[in-house]
């Protein structure tokens, strides 16, 4: 121990002298350089996070519910129209928002409509998706014949088409039921991760699918392609969702293509407007947008050009008759959660039936609210002897004025354009009971059954209808009461609720919930108690010491008086005595004197 | 005695005023006050449940004592315990009866007084503005409170609302004043009619036995006649009822 102390003195002192210094080697050196960088380098790794925990069923549920809330919430906003809290920053509009149709929806506001959100939308308007199943297999009936029947193998590879020419041009060597497996590979094969641009692509193949569908409602052949179209509303909703944008900006170029349709169609005098395409676009934006909006890019701009075609359609042939009730039902659909009203609906309606009954019957009488007068072209005869059960079903191939050959001959179709204008009047009752205008609204078709009674009772469920809107109309005329001056009903007397406790119990002297506040009380009451007691024995004392003081005041004054009396007794004692004794000496010198 | 026999009568009867429609000069209306037993002139109607059973009954558990009105649903036992007979143990006729009375129009017109007279000769005033609870648990700790505390306040005023009054009964009625029991041996009479025989500044007080059988002679100290209101035996809810009804017709209460 000793020598190893003495060792390092030495050792210190040597290395003083500066010739014996530690040699500083350069290995070392290189060694912790290495070492540095290591630790630097340390710090550029990537730490390990920790991960999210995994969440129990009841926490998934419980945020999968408040998400559905929440969508609702904004649904209703968006419903009443009231502005969403994201829109409060929104840029101005110009004037490159708007295609030019749609002037008036730019009082609406719509470029504060932010492409952005259409994707909440979309989520949302699954929701509202209630019939759309239902609706699809009708309208998928039509197919086309332009596609015909080959049989070839279906290769594994295909190239995403850039338009629907040549998505055609692809799917024409395949026999109808591949072509559902070539969509499926397209998709496979551009998945977005697998190669940059690929998103962009199926952007387009999304739209494209959109077009495939419009373009097989107008072919002739029906049901062939069902599968088809399944197939592809199928694919375009789980694409919508990635490619929202583009989605919508493609709507809206279709929607403003349609409307310059719509017009050519009316300066050309040829029927050509609703093709199967078109109600079958309107069909599904009712069932891909939430149509409940008070203002949507999309649904407005497409309720817009419905409601203009049946303000100005003709009617004059029963495909025409059919194309619009067939946009009054999508009406119906548009409306179911909303319930706005729509006036072009019961003009149409009632312009319809007008038809109707003026081919059917004698008299010239026109409903009311109808600014069209009888066009005198259409002929809508009906035999009166058809049968009530007969359920004829509407095709939408029905519609299509170059489609020859139809499955339903003329009677049947004036029979089911008749009988389904009817059932939709009586949806429309339904749905617009509860407005303050039903009256107004609805008074023209109660009139109807007067005018056309055996028209509309030889219906199925025509007589059912009319005392339907008959009876609703009669109840909102009640509601419709005028105001009556000083009319109050007297009123009844105050009530109160009486104050006691539940679970009474004699012996306990409080109620309160707070133990707190009852422990406070019962102090309080305790020391009240304690001092009334004090006090009481304080008077008590009081009153016995003011007793004593009287009583010994009392004695000592009949002490005194018992003093004083024997000392006056005495004195008149002695003064008896000595008067006495003087009487007795008096009377003793008198008679001594006498004698 | 009648009014029917006033020569005064014109030709073609005026429509009686509503008695309820009172209003202000704006013609406004106003909420009745209720009448109450200090006013010995005004006509109404008083109902008086005899004999009814309000009886508390301390009941001892784990959680400590309890104190409710002795029924015949949650103390058989008890009941046979001490030698009582089932049947005179129904609180729940005094409930029935006080919600019918309470809600009806005549109540809300404020023209009805009830007072409680039970099988244990206490009686009991009940204020026409008190809401009584709805289910037999809770009437039942309002009427236990009542009867150790022998008054019942507002929640938000200082009013009592129920009452131990003094016996008998007679103190508190109207001056003139009509007293009947309810009996189904009686000649039946038509209420309306009977009521409107009554005089203008005549009240009427109907005593009806809150029991579930028993004899009619439970007033017979207090009562002018006895007067049976249908053919068919009524149960004592439906009895209050019906006369309510009869009088808001005669008195013109809608």
């Amino acid at each position: 121990m000793n020598d190893q102390t003495n060792f390092n003195e030495l050792l210190s002192e040597l290395r003083g002298s500066g010739e014996f210094g530690a040699p500083v080697r350069p290995a070392m050196v290189e060694k912790n350089k290495e070492y540095d960088t290591q630790v630097r380098e340390l710090g550029f790794d990537r730490k390990s996070k920790p991960t999210d925990r995994t969440k129990t069923d009841e926490e998934i549920a419980k945020a999968e519910a408040e998400k559905l809330k929440e969508l609702e919430e904004h649904r209703l906003r968006r419903m009443r129209g009231e502005e969403e809290e994201e829109d409060a920053n929104a840029r101005a509009p110009e004037a490159d928002d708007l295609a030019d149709d749609f002037d008036d929806a730019a009082e609406f506001g719509i470029a504060k409509a932010k492409y952005e959100k259409a994707i909440e939308l979309l989520e949302e308007s699954e929701v509202e998706q209630g019939s759309e199943n239902e609706e699809a297999s009708s309208e998928e009936e039509a197919s086309g014949k332009a596609l015909k029947k080959k049989t070839t193998n279906v290769a594994f590879i295909y190239p995403c088409p850039s338009s629907h020419e040549e998505f055609v041009k692809m799917l024409a060597p395949h026999n109808t039921d591949k072509h559902s497996t070539i969509i499926d590979r397209v998709i496979v094969l551009h998945h977005p991760s697998l190669q940059a641009g690929n998103k962009e692509k199926l952007g387009v193949f999304c739209n494209i699918l959109l077009d495939h569908i419009l373009y097989l409602a107008d072919q002739e052949n029906a049901g062939e392609y069902e599968d088809v179209v399944t197939k592809c509303d199928e694919q375009m909703r789980s694409l919508i969702k990635m490619h929202t944008e583009t989605f919508s900006e493609y709507c809206r170029e279709k929607l403003a293509a349609y409307r310059e349709e719509f017009e050519e169609s009316l300066e050309s005098m040829e029927e050509t407007f609703p093709l199967p395409s078109h109600l079958m676009f309107f069909t599904l934006i009712g069932t891909i947008f939430s149509t409940s909006d008070n203002f949507h890019i999309i649904v407005t701009p497409a309720m817009l050009l419905m409601a203009e075609y049946l303000t100005m359609a003709k009617t004059e042939t029963v495909e025409s008759v059919l194309g619009g009730l067939y946009i009054v039902e999508l009406f119906l659909q548009y409306q179911r959660i909303s319930k706005r009203y729509v006036p072009e609906v019961t003009s149409y309606l009632a312009k319809i039936l007008n038809e109707f009954i003026i081919s059917n019957s004698d008299s010239t009488y026109i409903l009311k609210n109808i600014h069209s007068t009888k066009t005198g072209k259409s002929e809508f005869k009906i035999n009166k002897s058809f049968s009530k059960k007969q359920n004829i079903k509407l095709r939408l191939s029905d519609i299509n004025p170059y489609n020859q050959d139809k499955s339903t001959d003329m009677e049947n179709l004036h029979i089911a354009a008749l009988s389904k204008s009817m059932d939709l009047l009586s949806k429309y009752a339904s749905l617009w009971s509860d407005k303050a205008a039903f009256v107004e609204i609805f008074e023209c078709f109660e009139e109807m059954s007067g005018t056309a009674k055996d028209l509309i009772s030889s219906l199925p469920d025509g007589k059912e209808t009319i005392d339907k809107i008959a009876r609703l109309i009669k109840f909102c005329k009640q509601d419709k009461q005028p105001l009556l001056l000083q009319s109050h009903r007297p009123l009844a007397i105050a009530t109160f609720m009486p104050k006691f406790e539940e679970n009474y119990n004699v012996d306990k002297k409080s109620y309160d919930p707070d133990q707190q506040r009852q422990e406070v009380g019962k102090l309080k009451a305790e020391i009240k108690n304690e001092r009334k007691s004090a006090i009481r024995e304080i008077r008590k004392d009081t009153a016995f010491m003011a007793r004593e003081r009287i009583r010994e005041d009392k004695e000592k004054y009949d002490a005194y008086h018992e003093k004083m009396a024997k000392l006056v007794r005495t004195v008149q004692t002695e003064e008896g005595a000595e008067k006495n004794q003087y009487e007795r000496e008096k009377t003793l010198r008198k008679r001594s004197s006498k004698k | 005695m009648s009014s029917e026999n006033t020569s005064a009568t014109p030709a073609v009867p005026f429509p009686k005023k509503p008695v309820s429609q009172m209003h202000d000069k704006n013609l406004v209306p106003v909420v009745p006050k209720p009448v109450t037993s200090r006013d010995k002139n005004t006509q109404r109607l008083i109902v008086v449940l005899s004999q009814a059973c309000l009886e508390t009954h301390k009941i001892s558990s784990s959680g400590g004592d309890k104190y409710a009105l002795l029924n015949c649903d949650d103390h058989q036992s008890l009941l046979k315990k001490m030698n009582k007979d089932i049947a005179d143990a129904r609180p729940d006729i005094t409930h029935q009866c006080l919600l019918t009375l309470l809600d009806s129009p005549i109540n809300k017109a404020g023209k009805l007084q009830v007072y409680i007279h039970t099988a244990r000769n206490v009686l009991v005033e009940v204020n026409p503005c008190v809401r009584i609870p709805r289910t037999f648990k809770r009437f039942s700790g309002l009427m236990v409170q009542l009867l150790h505390k022998l008054s019942i306040r507002s929640v938000n005023s200082e009013e009592k609302l129920l009452k131990v009054i003094k016996n008998p009964i007679t103190e508190h009625l109207p001056t003139k004043c009509r007293k009947v029991t309810l009996s189904f041996d009686s000649k039946v009479q038509k209420i309306q009619n009977y009521v409107e025989k009554l005089d203008d500044d005549e009240s009427i007080c109907v005593f009806v036995g809150a029991m579930a059988r028993g004899k009619d002679t439970f007033a017979d100290e207090f009562v002018d006649e006895k007067i049976a209101v249908s053919n068919y035996p009524l149960s004592a809810s439906v009895a209050c009822s019906k006369f309510c009804h009869g009088c808001e017709d005669a008195w013109n209460i809608i």
